[in-house]
């Protein structure tokens, strides 16, 4: 009997993937907690035991099979400890983020690679770990567990079960912080197969600007597991760019929540860059909970190999006046497979809303695999909503005319796989980290 | 003898479309190929350029004394051969330098000549675009993205005057131009017209004769180039119309 079977008869736990987030959570050293933190904690656990793992006949997880990440047995990241000295970092910070980066390693945070000092007094850039060792705490309760409509989810709860690391960022009302910041996580294999659970809370004050680019990352191909939750809150006439670069190894696994909560007159507008991970997904759900908000979900998967990647979204147009636009780009090469499933709800007082939801799918391969469903529900009338997806290859008459031009047709599919993917790149302000992305896409077109 | 077209049958799946097509062009000349809508005048144009939609069936198309129809698309642009699209393509996401840039690398890679990094090919775009009189903001746009009709054509002259072809192909490159894109399209193609190249002007007003002097002009209907002639056939074609020209066939 496996170490984590045991612990599943043990806790009552209906899987030994949940077994082993509690066993973990229960580990984990509550020095240092606040209590409404230690309460989250427990409150999770017990969720988790009557809790099962998702399985095909969930409407939600339908096309994807979860194997890889809940019948591994894992390691604690905290046990998993890997050192990473500057060398192996250095290449992947942004310069323009020097003096707002924090890095994890494995999960934990590098407090002698991380550095905030280009922030401006009052900008609270710090970590969980930090907060259990130093305190500030109980400013934080508000913004933690706020997206209690995921109380169901397996992933969810696992993570509020364990997390006692990831970012944590305040930027006070009125506050413009030009420094965009950088949050750097590194998995490694090198010390077993570990599963963590960063949580990162973006909290963006009334009236106050802020850009977060959060990243994954390897160095060694290992194989480990990331369960990440963000909770983002934008103030009142705030605005959050939030950019997340997944590209974790192609033998890890990455599991992430991105909570956003929007309140009236404010701006999120997220890009999702998901590259790597032999298993990845990537919900990201935004509650308007005010008027005249402004939300983008813009989101490319361009995966090959074996890979399987699924987005899934909802923005929720609970109050009038509202703004959202959906990008979903994809590209599928090899038996690489890829899910997409975006939902828009205008609820029946949401009147003058605008919405734009477009996903397109680039099969590379014959026995590449896609499945989009866009969704749009509308209780509302006075509503301008548009929505697609297409599924196709390289079009015939871009490929002969960069032939005709005396392009190679290996460079022409390159250049046109690459312009496909590189249109979502467009937005991202951050100069460095755009022209890194749009050669990494370039390489990975050439392959 | 740089183009010789042999009794070209060409079908765009079961539909025969050129029955018979004989042409010779000489380095040095301009050609006119006038025909109504429908004669197969495009499709000819595009089989040249070796558009993967149609098959040639029979005859054969020599160029430089190659076989040209055993040459894929890209291998004929690298021997200096240029298609100006009657629908030029929109590229979203590739900038139109980044696209000239790369195809005159091609070309010059083909050449054994040496490839332009991007600021020594920021010069030589910057004289091209002076020719054809277009703003150089057009360079960081997407390939004829949110181009107008105008502007696409002009972009398709700025890649010949580039890429300066032995024989340039234009395939209705007049249509719908306002009279100064016309000019400006016009001077290009004399610019680019010289003792070592030839053009092959495919049009179907002869409007833009008055600009571009052609050597020979020749009437296509229903996949045939049914006459000949010089500068005269184009303005006897005005007066006439073509059906009355074609059931003259054989008379020229």
């Amino acid at each position: 009997m496996s170490t984590a079977e045991g612990t599943r008869k043990e806790t009552m736990a209906r899987h030994r993937f949940t077994a082993q987030a509690i066993e973990h959570g229960k580990a984990r050293s509550v020095e240092g907690l606040a209590p409404w933190w230690a309460d989250f904690r427990r409150s999770a656990q017990q969720r988790l035991v009557s809790l099962d793992v998702p399985g095909p006949k969930d409407e939600e997880w339908r096309f994807i099979k979860l194997g890889p990440i809940v019948d591994a047995e894992y390691v604690m990241d905290s046990q998993a400890a890997v050192e990473i000295d500057e060398a192996v970092i250095e290449k992947r910070r942004i310069p323009e983020a020097r003096g707002a980066t924090l890095v994890f390693s494995n999960g934990r945070f590098q407090p002698e690679l991380s550095n905030t000092q280009s922030l401006p007094e009052g900008v609270r850039l710090t970590t969980w770990s930090q907060v259990a060792a130093e305190g500030g705490a109980d400013e934080l309760e508000e913004y933690v567990g706020i997206a209690d409509y995921w109380e169901d989810d397996v992933f969810y709860n696992a993570n509020g079960a364990n997390f006692d690391d990831g970012a944590v960022l305040v930027v006070p009302r009125n506050q413009v912080v030009e420094t965009p910041i950088h949050l750097l996580y590194v998995g490694s294999g090198e010390a077993g197969e570990y599963a963590a659970h960063p949580r990162n809370v973006i909290v963006a004050g009334e009236s106050s600007e802020c850009t977060v680019i959060e990243e994954y990352a390897t160095f060694d191909g290992g194989t480990y597991f990331h369960n990440v939750v963000d909770e983002v809150s934008v103030g009142a006439n705030a605005t959050v760019r939030h950019v997340k670069v997944q590209r974790d190894s192609t033998n890890a696994r990455h599991m992430a929540r991105n909570l956003v909560t929007l309140s009236q007159d404010s701006v999120y507008e997220a890009t999702a860059v998901n590259l790597g991970a032999e298993l990845s997904r990537n919900d990201s759900y935004a509650r308007f909970d005010g008027t005249n908000v402004e939300c983008t979900l813009d989101g490319l998967v361009y995966i090959d190999g074996r890979q399987v990647h699924d987005t899934h979204t909802a923005m929720d147009h609970a109050l009038p006046d509202s703004k959202s636009y959906q990008l979903q780009k994809t590209i599928v090469d090899d038996r690489a497979h890829s899910v997409f499933n975006g939902k828009i709800f205008v609820r029946q007082d949401a009147q003058r809303i605008d919405s734009n939801q477009l996903n397109q799918n680039l099969l590379l391969s014959r026995r590449a695999q896609v499945d989009t469903k866009p969704q749009l529900e509308i209780f509302a009338d006075d509503v301008v909503c548009s929505h697609g997806a297409t599924v196709g290859q390289l079009q015939d008459d871009q490929l002969f005319y960069l032939l005709s031009r005396g392009m190679e047709e290996e460079n022409a599919r390159s250049l046109l796989t690459y312009a496909f993917a590189a249109e979502i790149l467009e937005d991202i302000q951050v100069d460095s980290l755009r022209q890194r992305l749009e050669s990494m896409l370039m390489r990975q077109a050439r392959k | 003898m740089l183009l010789e077209v042999k009794d070209l049958h060409v079908s765009a799946g079961e539909t025969p479309i050129l029955k018979g097509v004989n042409l010779e062009v000489k380095a040095g000349e301009v050609h006119a190929i006038m025909g109504p809508n429908g004669s197969g005048k495009s499709t000819f144009a595009k089989v040249l350029a070796g558009h993967p939609a149609y098959e040639v069936t029979s005859g054969t198309i020599s160029y430089d004394g190659e076989d040209l129809v055993e040459l894929e698309p890209d291998e004929r642009s690298r021997e200096g051969v240029f298609l100006a699209f009657q629908y030029p393509v929109e590229i979203p996401g590739v900038s139109n330098s980044q696209f000239m840039r790369q195809a005159y690398n091609e070309r010059r890679k083909a050449q054994g000549k040496e490839e332009l990094d991007p600021l020594q090919f920021d010069d030589l775009i910057r004289e091209k675009v002076k020719l054809v009189d277009m703003d150089p903001e057009f360079l960081n746009r997407s390939v004829n993205v949110d181009f107008s009709g105008g502007e696409k054509k002009r972009n398709e002259i700025l890649q010949m005057a580039v890429l300066e072809p032995k024989l340039a192909i234009l395939d209705e490159t007049d249509s719908g131009l306002d009279i100064d894109a016309l000019r400006v399209v016009s001077n290009g193609i004399n610019t680019l017209a010289g003792d070592d190249n030839a053009v092959v002007m495919v049009t179907h007003y002869q409007r833009i004769l008055d600009y571009v002097q052609p050597d020979y002009v020749h009437i296509m209907t229903d996949g045939k180039i049914v006459r000949s002639g010089d500068k005269q056939l184009a303005i006897d074609l005005e007066e006439q119309g073509y059906e009355k020209l074609a059931a003259q066939q054989g008379v020229a």
